[in-house]
């Protein structure tokens, strides 16, 4: 998996430099006002980096925000965005950025992939599918693919304040994160909030860059990895190879099923 | 065209469903649909559903709403080619890859895009109608604003939720199920982790519960903003529950019409569905954020209730028979309601069972008893527990 190739989601512009002197040069930047579950940037503090920027817009649309986003000066250094909502896409389009797909958690065959990348230029592929699966869509995909392969994925997010209004609810000061565990079963979660709503994030890490290495790298557009949650230093040390988290394989080696009749 | 649109778990509900106002149903068949584990339609059961549908001058809309995983792909032309063939007035779809396949292969289907695609903005509709989409159900999330300006940016067909649960999550962007339970939430296996509990950071009982959804007081604002399209959620519900909910969402849409609503009627609207549901339920989004007043936090529990006493199943002057549901006895003040009459209320002065023998008290659901009523009621109507008193027009 060459540096070149890996797409890193930042958490802080301090650790830009880190990043940058082990030789990653795209960087994604969660758009301020147009994302949830990140840390998010202006517009502003992305061009003051000056590094090849994608941006996330990782949440749906209302036209009002639409109409807000097209009134802001995209900067030079941007060269594409990873966007959810297929109004934004559709504004987007013929514009000169790279488009990548991201709808989270929907693109999880490989013909409904090829129909997006009739429109983008790539696709963040789904973090909920098996091995065989993924295989299937890189061989199958027309264009080369967005994989995540280092994240705490975000499984759920609300419109609704959760955090905010809970706290409403108590009568307490107001937060805007919140970890949960279930009662009587083995999980927890993350709440991130933010002005939009509710991020939930999985407690538990995947990390499937061992399984990403074996995929034809020629169809991969960016291992996306995702600092969400974690200090720059322990990004370092896994560009470097040496793994200081409990991570799992995620759906690699297991599918989900849909008929209660069909749990084992 | 303004629509009131049930849910059918299967052909008994949809038969109460048209009984009781629906114009039109939307239903599963055992593929490819989002409540994989209620009875839906064999293809069988689908025509002869249509036909029946059709004979009453209504519509059926089936649910072709999965996430598709390469697996799922075996079928679904074939499968949308039946729905074509037995002349299925739409089809919901979320996943592209269905539309897609419409299109290539040239199949005669109406495509209406589903809730799970979770359209708010007038951009993502036009897109969608440029692929060949004829309605699309909004996100639950829409706010009037945002219908009103994608009504008429677009001037789709748009269909809107007006009762029942709600997802936790933006619709289609929650996969809880899948890393807790392995149960895929977008191929119809949802375990519902939202409404479990929890304990936060001090130990403390946490839930994040939504109250359901209810749009009885804002009708007459979608109906004017353009929605055509009026849907009731909960393919898995009780007969009475969806008799209840149409019957009251009947007489609200038709009373708009006639320009005879009231605020009284809507608050007794809104007391009969709150009880049938066993939920509180609100505007939502409708008319700006949810609060923490439309959220259970803690300590929910929801307990059924047995209003459902019997179902009218003859009706010969002033004698009903009816099948017993849930405990009743001689003495006890009841109503009946029914798609067609005016609701009545009543003390139960005499029954009998089928060999004419006097009966006190009815507690075996299924036996069937005759009891005095004080006029005629419909085939299908409902004899319920008193909660409230009957809405004088």
């Amino acid at each position: 998996m060459k540096n070149e190739k890996i797409l890193l989601n930042v958490s802080d512009l301090e650790d830009l430099k880190s990043y940058k002197k082990l030789g990653i040069s795209n960087f994604l930047f969660p758009l301020k006002g147009f994302s949830i579950g990140y840390t998010d940037f202006s517009f502003e503090e992305i061009a003051k980096t000056g590094v090849p920027a994608y941006v996330l817009v990782n949440r749906l649309l209302t036209d009002d925000d639409i109409d807000s986003f097209l009134n802001l000066t995209i900067p030079s250094n941007v060269k594409g965005f990873i966007v959810e909502d297929t109004g934004l896409f559709y504004e987007l389009k013929d514009k000169g950025f790279e488009l990548i797909n991201f709808q989270n958690h929907l693109n999880n065959n490989f013909k409904t992939i090829n129909y997006w990348l009739k429109m983008f230029d790539s696709l963040v592929i789904s973090t909920d599918i098996t091995k065989e699966e993924i295989e299937t869509i890189i061989k199958e995909a027309t264009k080369p693919l967005v994989i995540p392969v280092f994240l705490f994925p975000m499984i759920m997010y609300s419109r609704r304040t959760l955090v905010t209004n809970y706290y409403k609810y108590l009568e307490e000061d107001p937060k805007c994160q919140l970890k949960v565990d279930i009662i009587n079963a083995d999980g927890s979660f993350n709440l991130v909030e933010n002005a939009y709503g509710t991020a939930v994030f999985d407690t538990k890490h995947i990390d499937i860059r061992e399984f990403a290495s074996t995929l034809a790298e020629d169809k991969i557009r960016f291992y996306l990895i995702d600092s969400n949650f974690l200090d720059a230093s322990t990004i370092i040390e896994a560009l470097r190879g040496k793994d200081l988290l409990e991570s799992t394989k995620g759906f690699l080696e297991k599918k989900t099923v849909y008929k209660v009749g069909d749990l084992k | 065209m303004i629509e009131l649109l049930s849910p059918a778990g299967d052909r008994e509900r949809l038969e109460f469903a048209f009984l009781y106002g629906a114009d039109a149903v939307y239903l599963g068949g055992k593929s490819f649909g989002l409540r994989a584990n209620a009875t839906n339609f064999t293809n069988e059961e689908l025509k002869e559903s249509v036909d029946y549908a059709h004979s009453l001058g209504k519509k059926v809309y089936v649910t072709v709403n999965i996430v598709f995983h390469n697996e799922d792909l075996d079928g679904l032309e074939e499968y949308l080619s039946f729905l074509s063939e037995i002349k299925v007035d739409a089809v919901i779809v979320s996943d592209p890859i269905v539309i897609e396949t419409i299109k290539n292969c040239d199949i005669d289907l109406e495509i209406h895009l589903s809730t799970q695609a979770s359209t708010l903005n007038s951009r993502a509709a036009k897109f969608y109608k440029e692929q060949g989409v004829a309605r699309v159900v909004l996100a639950r999330e829409a706010s009037i604003a945002d219908i009103t300006r994608i009504k008429r940016e677009t001037g789709l067909d748009l269909e809107c939720f007006i009762q029942g649960a709600m997802c936790t999550s933006m619709s289609g962007r929650c996969v809880m199920s899948n890393y807790m339970t392995n149960r895929d939430s977008n191929r119809g296996g949802c375990a519902q982790v939202c409404r479990w509990s929890f304990k936060d950071d001090k130990d403390r009982e946490f839930e994040m519960m939504p109250k359901d959804l209810n749009m009885a007081t804002s009708i007459q604002s979608m109906m004017e903003i353009g929605v055509n399209s009026f849907k009731i959620e909960g393919r898995m519900r009780s007969i009475y529950y969806i008799a209840t909910v149409l019957h009251t969402y009947r007489k609200i849409i038709d009373k708009i019409r006639t320009n005879t609503l009231s605020d009284e009627y809507i608050k007794y609207a809104e007391n009969i569905i709150n009880r049938v549901a066993n939920r509180d339920s609100v505007s939502q989004f409708y008319n700006g954020l949810p609060t923490e007043k439309e959220q259970y936090w803690v300590g929910r529990k929801e307990e059924s209730n047995q209003d459902f006493l019997g179902l009218i199943k003859e009706c010969d002057g002033h004698a009903a028979l009816i099948e017993v549901r849930n405990y009743f006895k001689l003495g006890q003040t009841v109503q009946i309601f029914g798609p067609t009459m005016e609701t009545i209320e009543f003390v139960i002065e005499k029954m009998t069972d089928e060999e004419g023998n006097d009966v006190e008290i009815c507690n075996h659901p299924k036996d069937i008893v005759k009891i005095e009523v004080p006029s005629k009621c419909d085939v299908g109507s409902m004899m319920r527990t008193k909660m409230f008193d009957i809405f004088k027009e």
